[in-house]
C-alpha cells in the first residue's frame, strides 16, 4: 500500500494553532468534499477515535477541521491521512489564501459602510427643519433604510449586536432631532454637519478620493470623480455658508448632502465588491484545491513533493487514475493516458517506455515511472498559460454601460454648472444692472450636488445580483460584467468538439452478437478486458456492469499490447481485440465483415470477440454527442448565431461530428495555440463566444468576447471563462443568452432610473432657487426605485448577498449548485 | 469477477454516496462501483481473487456508514 513506502514529506498542508494546554498541539486543516452537516459528524467520529486526539471540531461553512492532540501519541500526517482514507480531500492552504483575504476585504468594507451610515444618520436630524415642510420626512425615510442595512450587515455577527446597533442609531437620531427642534443646535448645526462631511470624505472615504485622483490624473472621468465633484461642491457650498453666515442659507444641508452621497457611494462600492467576490469564490469552488504534489522516487523511498520542488531529471511515479503532474518521458510501465483535456483527443493513448507524457493528462489503469523533461516555464501547461495571457492582452475590451453613459453625462453636468454660473452672472447684470455673484455660485454648486447620480453605483451590481441568481437556478455561473453585457451581442459561437459537443470519453455504442445474447457477449468481453491495460477496456467493463452482466472469472490471461487479449474462462478460451488480431489468429469474421466496415466508417473503434475459435460478435466504441448538442446548436442557429466547430482532431472525425450536430462551419486539426488565432480572425467580423473545456481551449476562451467553460472542465479553462456551465448541459447556452439579454435590460432601466431624477433636478438646480435637500430627495427616490426594479419578486437574493459577508463560501446567492 | 450489492445505512446525501464510491473504487481488486443515496445501496464489481466481501464492507464502514445487508 502507498503509506508503507512514503516517508514524511517536507510539505505540510495544515496550520498550527495555539493550544489550550501546554502538552497538546492544535492544527487547522482545510477539507474538501464536505457535502452536508452530517459529513462533519463522520469526520469528528473518525478522528475522535484515533489515539491521542482530544478534541475535534469540523466546520461545514468554513470547510475546515480543528484538531487538538497529544504530540507524543499522534502525528498530524496520520490524522490527515485518516481524513483521506475516509474519502475526504485536504486542500492546500496556499490556494485558499486568496479566498480568506477576499473575505477579510469584504468585512473591512462592511465596517466602513456601517461607519458611514452612522455619520449619515447623525447628519439628517441635525439639518431637520420644520420650515422645509413634509419633504423633510424623506431624508428620515433614508435614515430608516440605512439603519435597516446596518441591521442586515451586523445580523451575521449576532442578532443582539444587530439589534443593539440599530437601537443605538435610533436613540442617536432621536436625541439629535430633539436637541435640534428645541433649538439647542442653532449656530452649532453647520459646524457639526461640516465636521461629519470632513470625516466622511477625508477619513472613511479617503480611498475613494485617492481613486478619483488617480483616474483624473489619467484623464478618466468615472463614478469616483463624479462623486468627489458632488461632495466637494457640497462642502464648498457649506464653507461659503459658514463664511457669509447669512440667515436662511442652507449651510448645514450642503454639508449633509456631501455626507449622504459619500455614504451611498461607499455602499455601492461595497455591493459591487460582494458581487465580484462571490462570483470569484464560486469559481474557486470549482477548482482543484488539493495540494499539487508529485511522488518523486529517491533511491528506494518515494517522497510526496510539492510540484514547484520537482526538478528536470527527477523520477516520478504516477499511479493509476492520477493526474500526470509534469511533462516527462516514460522510463518504465505501461498505461493508457487520457489526453482529452490537454489535446482534445477523445480516445486515450497507450504510453510505454520512451513515450512522452504531458502534465495535466489523466493516467489510466497502469502505473508509470516518468523522468521529468520540463518544469516551470518550459512545461506545456506554462506555455498554455502564456498563450492565455497573450489572449488577455488582445481581447477586445467592452466598455461598461455606466462608463459609456458617464462619458457623456459628466461633461454635460459640468457644462450646465458653468452655464448656470454664467447665466446668473450675465442675467442678473442685464436684469438689475448688478452682478449677483452669490446667487450664481449657489446655482452652480446646486447643479454639481444634484448632478451626482448616487444610485448609478448600485444600478449595475443590483441587476447582476438578480441575473446571477437567475443564472444559478439554471446551473450557470456568470462571473463577469462582460457575461451579462456582452453575450447578448454575440453573433458567432465557436464550439470545441471533445468534451464540449461530445461527452469526451469512449462508451459502448453498438453491440452485434451473433452466437450469444448481447449481455453474455459483453460479459465475456469485459472478463477479458478487465485486467487489461487497454484504454477502451474500462468502457467495455462499464457497459457490462451497467447492463447487470457479471464477467466470468478468468483463470489465465495474456495481453498483446495494442492488439488484444487471450484469456481462459470456464467456458473456454476467449479472444478479444481488434478484428485484424482475431483474423490473424484464424478466426473467421467474414460474416461480420460488412458490420465492421459500416461501424468503422461511422468512426467507431471495433472490438471483436471469439470463444473457442468461433466469432461471437463485435462491440463498437466511440465518443457520443451530448444529448442536447443537436437541439442547442439548432436553437442558437435559429437565434441568428453562426455556429462553428473548432477541434484538434483529424478532419474526417471533425466533419462527421460537424454534420451530425449541424454546425455551419468546421475547422479541424487546429493546434492549441491556433484556436485563439481563429477566434481573433472571426472577431474582425462580429463578436464571438467560445465554448470549451480543455486546457487547449483556455487561450481561445480568454480571446473570445465571451468565454464559456463547461463546469466539468479543467481549472485553467474555468479560470479563463466569463460564463461557466455548472450543470454541464449545453442547453444552458440559450438560457444564458436570455439571462444576459434580460439582465442588460434591467441594467439599462436602472441606469435610466439613476439618471432620471437627478437629470430632472439639474435644470431646476440651475435656476438657483431650490434647496439642497432636494438633491437628497432625488437620491432617496432613485435608490428606492432601483431597488424595487431590480429585486421585485426576489428580494432574498439581495438579503442573502448582504448577510453572507464574513461567512466565506457558504450560502451566497451567487453560488455553485 | 463478482457483483455484490450492499444495503448501506447512514448516508445523508449524494455527497456521502460519492464518498463511498471513491473509497470503494480505490480498493485493490474493485473494477467498478455505483452507490445510490436514494436506494441506500452500493453495487460493486470486483475480482474475488484480490478482495472479498468482508474487505469491501470494512472499506464502507470505515468512515462510519453501516452495511445492513448483502446479497
Amino acid at each position: 500500500m502507498r503509506v508503507a513506502t512514503t516517508v514524511p514529506s517536507s510539505f505540510r498542508p495544515w496550520s498550527e494553532e495555539p493550544s489550550t494546554r501546554a502538552d497538546r498541539r492544535k492544527i487547522r486543516a482545510r477539507i474538501g468534499g464536505l457535502h452536508c452537516s452530517l459529513c462533519t459528524g463522520t469526520i469528528e467520529k473518525a478522528l475522535g477515535r484515533m489515539p491521542g486526539v482530544d478534541k475535534v471540531a469540523v466546520s461545514l461553512t468554513h470547510e475546515q477541521a480543528l484538531v487538538e492532540y497529544d504530540p507524543a501519541i499522534a502525528r498530524p500526517e496520520e490524522l490527515l491521512q485518516t481524513l483521506r482514507d475516509i474519502g475526504y480531500t485536504i486542500s492546500d492552504p496556499r490556494k485558499l489564501r486568496g479566498f480568506e483575504e477576499e473575505e477579510r476585504d469584504l468585512v473591512r468594507e462592511a465596517r466602513r459602510f456601517v461607519l458611514a451610515v452612522v455619520l449619515s444618520v447623525a447628519s439628517i436630524p441635525i439639518i431637520a427643519d420644520p420650515q422645509v415642510g413634509w419633504i423633510g420626512f424623506l431624508p428620515a425615510l433614508v435614515c430608516l433604510s440605512l439603519g435597516g442595512f446596518v441591521f442586515l450587515v451586523l445580523r451575521s455577527t449576532g442578532l443582539w449586536v444587530a439589534i443593539g446597533a440599530f437601537s443605538g442609531l435610533v436613540v442617536m437620531a432621536l436625541s439629535l432631532l430633539y436637541l435640534n427642534l428645541e433649538g439647542y443646535l442653532t449656530g452649532v448645526a453647520p459646524w457639526l454637519a461640516g465636521a461629519l462631511a470632513v470625516v466622511l470624505i477625508f477619513g472613511i472615504g479617503r480611498h475613494i478620493l485617492h481613486m478619483a485622483f488617480q483616474a483624473l490624473r489619467r484623464g478618466i472621468i468615472n463614478q469616483h470623480v463624479l462623486l468627489e465633484i458632488g461632495a466637494f461642491a457640497g462642502m464648498a457650498g457649506g464653507i461659503i455658508g459658514l463664511v457669509l453666515n447669512r440667515p436662511g442659507y442652507p449651510t448645514a444641508p450642503f454639508f449633509a448632502v456631501s455626507v449622504m452621497v459619500g455614504t451611498y457611494h461607499i455602499f455601492s462600492e461595497w455591493l459591487s465588491l460582494i458581487v465580484k467576490t462571490r462570483s470569484s469564490q464560486a469559481v474557486k469552488r470549482l477548482l482543484d484545491l488539493q495540494p499539487e504534489t508529485a511522488c518523486v522516487v529517491r533511491g528506494t523511498a518515494e517522497v510526496e513533493v510539492p510540484i514547484e520542488d520537482v526538478k528536470v531529471g527527477d523520477l516520478v511515479r504516477i499511479r493509476p487514475g492520477e493526474r500526470v503532474p509534469v511533462d516527462g518521458t516514460v522510463v518504465s510501465g505501461r498505461s493508457g493516458v487520457d489526453q482529452s483535456l490537454v489535446t482534445g483527443e477523445s480516445i486515450p493513448v497507450e504510453k510505454t517506455e520512451g513515450d512522452a507524457v504531458i502534465g495535466g493528462s489523466i493516467n489510466g489503469t497502469g502505473t508509470l515511472l516518468v523522468t521529468i523533461t520540463a518544469v516551470g516555464e518550459g512545461s506545456f501547461l506554462h506555455q498554455v498559460i502564456r498563450h492565455v495571457e497573450d489572449a488577455r492582452a488582445l481581447k477586445p475590451g467592452l466598455l461598461h454601460l455606466v462608463d459609456r453613459v458617464l462619458r457623456v453625462y459628466t461633461p454635460t453636468v459640468l457644462g450646465i454648472a458653468a452655464l448656470a454660473v454664467i447665466g446668473w452672472l450675465v442675467g442678473s447684470w442685464l436684469g438689475t444692472g448688478q452682478i449677483d455673484v452669490e446667487r450664481a455660485v449657489f446655482a452652480g454648486l446646486s447643479v454639481l450636488v444634484m448632478g451626482y447620480p448616487c444610485a448609478v453605483g448600485i444600478s449595475a451590481p443590483l441587476s447582476i445580483v438578480r441575473g446571477a441568481g437567475q443564472a444559478a437556478e439554471h446551473g450557470i455561473l456568470m462571473r463577469t460584467g462582460e457575461a451579462f453585457q456582452g453575450f447578448r451581442t454575440v453573433k458567432q459561437i465557436v464550439f470545441d468538439k471533445t468534451g464540449t459537443l461530445t461527452e469526451g470519453r469512449p462508451v459502448v455504442r453498438e453491440i452485434e452478437a451473433v452466437e450469444v445474447r448481447e449481455t453474455e457477449l459483453l460479459a465475456i468481453a469485459a472478463a477479458a478486458e478487465a485486467s487489461s491495460e487497454h484504454p477502451l477496456a474500462q468502457a467495455v467493463v462499464k457497459a457490462a456492469f451497467e447492463r447487470g452482466a457479471t464477467p466470468p472469472d478468468v483463470t489465465s490471461f495474456e495481453a498483446f499490447p495494442g492488439k488484444g487479449v487471450v484469456a481462459r474462462i470456464d467456458a473456454g478460451e476467449v479472444l478479444v481485440g481488434s478484428p485484424r488480431f482475431l483474423t490473424s489468429r484464424n478466426i473467421d469474421l467474414t460474416h461480420l465483415h460488412n458490420t465492421i466496415e459500416a461501424l468503422e466508417a461511422k468512426g467507431r473503434t471495433v472490438i471483436a470477440v471469439a470463444r473457442d475459435g468461433v466469432a461471437l460478435g463485435v462491440v463498437a466504441l466511440g465518443d457520443t454527442l451530448r444529448p442536447d448538442a443537436i437541439s442547442t446548436v439548432a436553437a442558437l442557429r435559429n437565434a441568428g448565431l453562426k455556429t462553428i466547430l473548432v477541434t484538434g482532431d483529424n478532419d474526417r472525425a471533425a466533419q462527421r461530428v460537424g454534420r451530425e450536430v449541424g454546425v455551419d462551419q468546421v475547422h479541424s486539426g487546429v493546434l492549441p495555440q491556433d484556436k485563439a488565432g481563429i477566434v481573433r480572425e472571426m472577431q474582425a467580423k462580429a463578436r464571438v463566444a467560445m465554448v470549451g473545456d480543455g486546457i487547449n481551449d483556455a487561450p481561445a476562451l480568454m480571446q473570445a468576447d465571451i468565454g464559456i467553460a463547461m463546469g466539468g472542465g479543467t481549472d485553467i479553462a474555468i479560470e479563463a471563462a466569463d460564463i461557466i456551465i455548472l450543470s454541464n448541459r449545453l442547453a444552458a447556452l440559450p438560457i444564458a443568452r436570455d439571462i444576459s439579454r434580460r439582465s442588460y435590460g434591467k441594467m439599462v432601466q436602472n441606469v435610466v432610473l439613476a439618471f432620471l431624477f437627478n437629470g430632472a433636478g439639474i435644470p431646476l438646480a440651475a435656476t438657483g432657487l431650490i434647496h439642497p435637500i432636494w438633491a437628497m430627495v432625488a437620491m432617496a427616490v432613485s435608490v428606492t426605485a432601483i431597488f424595487f426594479n431590480s429585486l421585485w419578486g426576489s428580494p432574498r437574493l439581495f438579503f442573502d448577498a448582504i448577510r453572507s459577508v464574513g461567512r466565506p463560501i457558504a450560502s451566497a446567492s451567487v453560488q455553485a449548485v | 469477477m463478482k457483483t455484490a450489492t450492499f444495503k448501506i445505512e447512514g448516508m445523508n446525501c449524494d455527497g456521502c454516496a460519492n464518498t463511498i464510491k471513491t473509497l470503494v473504487e480505490s480498493e485493490p481488486g474493485v473494477q467498478m462501483a455505483t452507490v445510490s443515496f436514494e436506494e441506500g445501496q452500493a453495487r460493486i464489481l470486483y475480482d474475488p481473487q484480490s478482495t472479498g466481501e468482508d474487505r469491501l464492507v470494512a472499506a464502507i464502514q470505515k468512515p462510519g456508514f453501516r452495511v445492513a445487508g448483502r446479497h
